[in-house]
């Protein structure tokens, strides 16, 4: 009997598939740096706008030297999460398909949408978050499942049940997830603007010392 | 087949082609073909490895495109176009 296993034989076994995961992690290390790049880019934009704006993004800004370490820690931890999901990465390089800065103003929002066109990581980085800000929700990827929702138990509770996923954030929170995660962002209540950089990662071959040289 | 299209540097130097080899061509599977002209018949964008990880040379800047590359000899043309 010693060492004796007792199994409950009306437990079911319960096993993980499709999982949807998101990572956050506090890098406040690089909110002076990702700052000032980003005001400057924003300020490019502010004077391409005729008139007043409830939203203002900038342009992409991913190659600017200043932000390389940035750059570089957010590309490589994106590489490290899809090669931990289990793609066979070892052939394959991440890059900034985008990285551009979004400020919300009151009442300004982002509805529901996905990054196609060849992206495989979504990333935010918070740089001004005021209280009742916008919110990063996440949806449910999986439509055949909202198609017959019934009512969640406690909407307040993250559960397999759960139709959506607010992410809380404040400055300097990094958060990565797969670009097939549907996401939107929340109205800003706040009469002070919501900024975030947002950056999207597609894979390609590494580039690989040539084996081959023809000169035609 | 992906294609790194980019300026080359070292032509004119020994097995770099002439002055006027400007362009080489990269395919996923390390064949390098040097050649005068290039033409892009695909969808392509540019393909900075500034950012990219694991890290490589920061001076290859590259456009990279997708199709199916042909070569012509005589003109020293490498043309990409869509898979049929």
């Amino acid at each position: 009997m010693e060492n004796e296993k007792i199994v409950n034989p009306n437990l079911l076994t319960e096993s993980l598939i499709f999982p949807s995961k998101v990572y956050s992690i506090e890098k406040p290390d690089f909110l002076d740096t990702v700052r000032a790049v980003s005001s400057k880019y924003l300020e490019q934009s502010r004077q391409l706008q005729k008139g007043e704006y409830m939203t203002l993004m900038s342009g992409n800004y991913s190659h600017e030297p200043e932000i390389a370490p940035f750059a570089q820690y957010v590309s490589q931890t994106a590489w490290n999460i899809l090669q931990a999901q289990g793609y066979s990465m070892d052939q394959l390089v991440t890059f900034f398909s985008e990285m551009w800065t979004q400020e919300h103003k009151s009442f300004s929002s982002i509805d529901y949408h996905v990054h196609g066109l060849g992206s495989m990581i979504s990333v935010f980085y918070f740089l001004d978050v005021p209280h009742n800000g916008c919110q990063l929700v996440l949806h449910d990827p999986r439509p055949t499942k909202w198609m017959i929702d019934i009512a969640t138990r406690d909407p307040s509770q993250i559960t397999d049940a759960s139709e959506r996923v607010f992410v809380p954030s404040k400055a300097g929170t990094l958060v990565f997830t797969n670009s097939w995660m549907p996401h939107s962002f929340t109205k800003n209540f706040n009469s002070e603007p919501t900024r975030f950089v947002h950056m999207n990662l597609s894979v390609t071959m590494s580039p690989v010392k040539p084996t081959t040289v023809e000169i035609i | 087949m992906k294609y790194l299209i980019r300026f080359n540097k070292s032509r004119g130097q020994s097995n770099r082609g002439s002055l006027e080899h400007a362009w080489l061509v990269l395919d996923e599977m390390g064949n390098e073909v040097i050649c005068k002209r290039v033409i892009i018949n695909v969808p392509s964008r540019t393909f900075s490895p500034t950012n990219m990880t694991p890290a490589s040379n920061p001076d290859d800047f590259s456009i990279m495109a997708e199709g199916v590359a042909e070569t012509d000899r005589e003109t020293s043309t490498v043309e990409i176009n869509k898979c049929e």
